[in-house]
């Protein structure tokens, strides 16, 4: 599977920091893109992740990502790691209308 | 590489999407972490790093077919990458690969992407030891016949370098 080593969003996309965000989305491209290269590399879209506290959320709710809890030990301990699994592509790269 | 979703499908969601900001990994409380990702310091003058660059990797893919008696297509086809990726490779030699062609070229010589990353013209700056054993690689034979037993040694010589490179 692809593991998302880092993901960050850009100052100047914050709502926290700025009244009017330059781009809203930034993660969703920059995940559609993990899943993307998942599956270019024959890996079925699989992807993984720590998440950030205040983005679990959006891994959980917005992306569909499945919530294996949190690490106990190691570089990422006390975050939780996210997975999207292989049944969940195709409802994540499902057009919502 | 390809995107396997389209402007549709993330105006779709986006337009959804709470205003959350979505960090993964580790905090991002100042530019520091970014160093990790990056060789050079930020800040370094690169006007004091001096200019070292030789682009073999398009001798080093032609000897490659040359020890491994591969036609472009058959190199190509091995390592599932376009042949006209292959062919602009070695007519070109200031022409960046794809990440995946290089990642792809590693793997099937067993050595890290980063090495041969650094023979690419995109390379800022290449280690020393790396450098050198790269300016000796470009200096042995190019055409296309079967590989001398010296010419070999010297491919040899050098993938145990890229092997190294850590």
């Amino acid at each position: 599977m692809v593991y998302v080593e880092f993901l960050a969003t850009a100052p100047w996309n914050r709502p926290r920091l700025v009244k009017e965000p330059t781009y809203k989305g930034a993660g969703r491209v920059l995940i559609g893109t993990a899943v993307s290269l998942s599956i270019e590399e024959e890996l079925r879209g699989r992807i993984g992740l720590h998440s950030l506290p205040g983005a679990e959320d959006f891994y959980r709710d917005a992306i569909g990502m499945a919530d294996l809890g949190v690490d106990k030990d190691g570089p990422h301990k006390g975050l939780r790691y996210f997975e999207l699994s292989e049944s969940q592509i195709s409802g994540f790269l499902t057009t919502q209308h | 590489m390809k995107l396997h979703f389209t402007s549709e499908w993330l105006r779709s969601h986006i337009e959804n999407d709470p205003d959350i900001e979505c960090e993964a990994g580790i905090p991002l409380l100042g530019a520091e972490p970014l160093n990790q990702f990056v060789d050079a310091a930020p800040h370094a003058p690169q006007e004091d790093v001096p200019e070292q660059k030789t682009v073999v990797l398009y001798q080093l893919v032609r000897q490659l077919r040359r020890r491994d008696r591969l036609t472009r297509a058959k190199l190509a086809a091995k390592i599932r990458i376009d042949t006209q990726e292959i062919e602009t490779i070695e007519a070109q030699p200031e022409y960046v690969p794809k990440p995946r062609t290089v990642h792809q070229l590693a793997q099937y010589l067993g050595v890290p992407a980063k090495a041969v990353e650094q023979l690419t013209s995109a390379a800022h700056a290449q280690d020393n030891g790396l450098a050198e054993a790269a300016h000796r690689f470009a200096a042995s034979s190019d055409d296309l016949s079967r590989l001398t037993r010296a010419e070999k040694k010297h491919f040899d010589d050098f993938v145990k370098v890229l092997a190294a490179f850590g």
